[in-house]
């Protein structure tokens, strides 16, 4: 299959072939009989075939329309018997034969009733309707589905045959993670996670930290299932990396799963080289190690020279409520970078009273802190403390 | 010697008309390419997909910017609407650009404004912020209140204030559909590091129904002058952004809905508010400054996201938008000439620029060059009337199939109007369109760019009706 721009330049070039394939019949056999001018000919050849094609589109259209409306109706007609045979065959009466009888007038109809029942139904049934999909050979038409122009029916076939893993195993879906189309790479990832099976879960995990954010934000929740099976070996593995990326996506991956999972790895990540690895260290600090460990890190974070740890340091001094932080907060309060003074005020505005009395010192100092220690004390004094952009 | 005059004529009139066809040839390729770039790409996100992007702490935050000028009609319906806009991380900023109404006055009544410590931490030269106010409600709004200064400069202020990496610039008016910030933000979220802007799909709202903020029901609207924007909104989407964008060499992001990155906006300087199509000229700049630094650049558009906006209902807003965006075309190609052509700038050098240059501001001054020359020329007798035929054929119906043809091809793609009759009273008015319409708009360009070269500055004002339920007859 081809990626996404060669599909596209392909098609647009051949609807421009066929258009002036088009125009050329027109001009040769229709209006040579009629114009002998030859440009007027091209330009009255031009908008013949626009107009027909305008037509045809819009027959296509009304096409579609009739065909959706037909398909709804046979739905109607059809779908309440498959869906019982199907329920009666995984309640375990054998209906593979009604079923079979089903699948060849109404192949679609059959399809997509199955698909629903394999996601609706656990246990012993769904595996009777999985090997019953295996039966009537629902297998090899959702692969080759995947090839389909159509994309949201090479989605729909990922799910479809991730439903059967368990049954015709996951040699297709594991294909489907290097499929041209970004979105078949996605749903397959998801289908595997979900599954909830071990084999395959270093490919879905290195694949999530080769991909875009994107990848790590949708699969995040899918795979935070298997975060202790992940913190054991893989995410070590993946933070102890010589390329910063894959650290930097597998702390990301950390931070979406928002919970204390120990990672000491995390705690070395705070001298790394590159300042973006390090903030982001430094942020997961409170939900990678004990807060008597996280504390000294996050206060060590507050003399970095990058602002952007800096900025993670008070964050995390905050949400730890590491009343030791207080002088260096303090300090930070007259950093020349706006956005660390910031933290710095909002992160002693979650230490309680102290915090508080510090803030109001700074408040009416007149110093470059004393704005953004105003406003994280009227914060604190609403309740609405939060420490925006961190 | 009348010959000569003959064949001069004849060569200018040629000339004229070969340009017309090249010119909706190539609106032809561009619709092509960006038809089949939106069924490929235009990735719908899924169920479980918004609520992974909705739970997640990494998608970026949002600070929406919104300047508003004596906007008190609306003002409360449409904060409301962007406060309730589906998106993990997003805060709402209101600047109040020296209104002479109430609007800031209801604003802190509404929503118990009270008047913040916050600074704005841009670096961005704006006209002086008179008070930045934050709401005492668990509601994440912020109201800059500052001396007037014009959108590009409200904008500027917005963009110092707001403390999240993504900034999204809307219309006050703008009605924004409740997940419009999660589709504008995915192409972020697919190449963070790249990604400088990403604009979103606009809308015409005349004709619709609205209910507190919300479009209910998509209608066409009863006038002629809202339905053939709609058509103008059409075609310019289908056939120029999405391709644009495909092509990575998209050269404008509307002012009513676009996401940028805040510290690519800071670096480039902000909204140029010395000129009238800032929406183009800071796109253009950022893209400019980016492969100046050697780095890598995209700017997006996605036809998922919709906004909704009102379009002038009158004659006179219509011609003074057009001349506005006429002479902004003018003003940002004449800024960046020094990308015209030059391999270095990519894309948006070698293709960009250029198109617009060739079709968008020289095309309406040639095009009625061309309704001069036919009419001048059948009537002087210097020209036949093959070729008068023959420019008819090339400006006026090509021009008309292309406008049906992008009407057709939007039912196979975003698919808005979904009652048949408004597609007929669309495609009727895609037919007349053309005559009349089509010249009025051409010569008005045409004069925009003349007014462009002579710098006119400002930007006119806009009546607005402003959104009301409406009910079904």
């Amino acid at each position: 299959m081809r990626s996404g721009r060669a599909e596209v330049a392909v098609d647009t070039m051949l609807v421009i072939g066929a258009h002036v394939g088009a125009i050329w019949l027109v001009y040769t056999y229709i209006l040579g009989r009629w114009i002998e001018a030859a440009s007027l000919r091209v330009a009255m050849a031009i908008p013949v075939v626009q107009f027909t094609a305008i037509l045809l589109l819009l027959v296509a259209s009304l096409m579609t329309k009739i065909v959706r409306a037909r398909n709804l109706a046979r739905a109607g007609r059809v779908d309440p018997e498959i869906r019982e045979a199907l329920a009666m065959h995984g309640a375990g009466e054998d209906r593979s034969e009604a079923l079979a009888k089903l699948r060849r007038a109404h192949a679609e109809r059959t399809g997509l009733c199955l698909i629903e029942a394999l996601a609706s139904v656990r246990g012993q049934g769904h595996e009777r309707l999985a090997r019953l999909a295996v039966e009537l050979g629902y297998v090899r038409r959702w692969e080759r589905q995947l090839r389909s122009r159509n994309r949201p029916r090479r989605r729909a076939a990922v799910t479809a045959l991730g439903e059967l893993i368990r049954v015709a195993g996951s040699k297709a879906i594991v294909k489907a993670l290097s499929h041209p189309d970004e979105d078949v790479q996605l749903e397959a990832a998801r289908v595997l996670v979900r599954d909830r099976r071990s084999e395959d879960l270093a490919q879905v995990f290195a694949f999530a930290l080769e991909k875009p954010l994107l990848a790590r934000v949708v699969l995040g929740g899918e795979l935070a299932i298997h975060a202790f099976t992940l913190i054991g070996e893989a995410i070590p593995a993946a933070l102890h990396s010589p390329e910063t990326r894959r650290v930097l996506a597998a702390l990301e991956l950390l931070r979406s799963w928002d919970r204390f999972l120990p990672v000491p790895a995390v705690a070395g990540l705070c001298k790394h080289a590159e300042p973006e690895v390090r903030a982001a260290a430094v942020r997961q600090l409170r939900f990678a190690l004990l807060p008597d460990e996280a504390s000294p890190l996050a206060l060590a974070a507050l003399l970095d020279p990058d602002p952007r740890v800096r900025v993670a340091g008070a964050f995390t001094a905050g949400k730890l409520h590491a009343v030791e932080a207080l002088p260096g907060l303090a300090s930070r309060l007259e950093d020349e970078a706006a956005e660390v003074r910031i933290a710095a005020a909002f992160a002693l505005g979650e230490l309680g009273p102290r915090g508080w009395q510090t803030l109001e010192n700074a408040a009416y100092s007149g110093s470059p802190g004393s704005a953004a220690a105003l406003e994280a004390l009227a914060r604190a004094r609403i309740g609405l403390l939060s420490t925006t952009g961190a | 010697m009348r010959e000569l005059l003959l064949s001069a004529f004849g060569l200018v009139e040629g000339s004229i008309i070969a340009y017309v066809a090249l010119s909706n040839l190539s609106y032809f390729i561009l619709m092509a390419v960006g038809f089949f770039a939106l069924r490929r790409f235009n990735a719908h996100l899924s169920r479980e997909e918004k609520e992974a992007i909705l739970m997640s702490p990494a998608a970026p935050g949002i600070s929406v910017l919104a300047p508003a000028y004596n906007e008190a009609l609306s003002i409360v319906a449409s904060v409301n609407a962007q406060l309730r806009l589906r998106y993990p991380s997003h805060e709402v900023i209101v600047i109040n650009d020296g209104s002479k109404d109430d609007t800031l006055k209801i604003l802190i009544d509404e929503f118990h404004l009270y008047r913040s410590a916050r600074t704005p931490e841009g670096t961005i030269e704006t006209k002086a912020i008179r008070g930045i106010y934050e709401s005492r409600d668990p509601v994440a709004l912020v109201v800059v209140d500052k001396e007037n200064g014009g959108k590009a400069d409200s904008l500027n202020a917005g963009i110092n204030v707001a403390r999240m990496p993504l900034v999204a610039a809307v219309d006050s008016d703008s009605l924004l559909e409740p997940e419009s910030l999660m589709h504008i933000a995915k192409p972020f979220l697919e190449d963070p590091e790249a990604t400088l802007a990403v604009g979103g799909l606009i809308r015409v709202v005349n004709g619709c129904e609205v209910d507190r903020g919300v479009v209910t029901r998509v209608a066409a609207p009863s006038s002629f002058i809202a339905r053939v924007q709609v058509l103008e909104y059409l075609r310019a989407f289908l056939g120029g952004r999405l391709a644009f964008s495909f092509l990575n060499c998209l050269l404008l992001i509307s002012g009513a809905f676009g996401l940028f990155r805040r510290d690519a906006l800071l670096a480039a300087g902000g909204f140029d508010h010395g000129t009238v199509g800032e929406d183009m000229e800071v796109v253009v700049r950022m893209q400019r400054l980016w492969t100046e630094r050697g780095l890598r650049s995209r700017v997006l558009f996605v036809a998922e996201p919709v906004c909704w906006t009102e379009a002038p209902e009158s004659w006179k807003s219509l011609q003074r938008q057009r001349n506005r965006w006429q002479r902004g075309t003018v003003e940002t190609l004449g800024k960046h000439r020094k990308m015209f052509l030059n391999p270095r700038y990519g894309m948006v050098g070698m293709f960009g620029l250029p198109y617009f240059f060739f079709f968008e501001m020289v095309g309406p001054v040639i095009e009625v060059a061309g309704y001069v020359c036919t009419i001048g020329g059948l009537a002087t007798g210097l020209l036949n009337w093959q070729v008068a035929l023959l420019f008819f054929l090339a400006s006026i119906v090509f021009g008309m199939m292309l406008t049906a043809g992008a009407l057709v091809l939007e039912e196979f793609t975003t698919r808005r109007y979904a009652s048949p009759m408004d597609l007929v009273r669309l495609l009727g008015c895609a037919l007349i369109e053309s005559f009349g319409y089509r010249q009025m708009m051409s010569f008005w360009r045409a004069k925009g760019v003349l007014d462009g070269l002579r710098g006119k500055k400002g930007w006119g004002k806009m009546e607005r009706l402003g959104f009301q339920p409406k009910a079904t007859k």
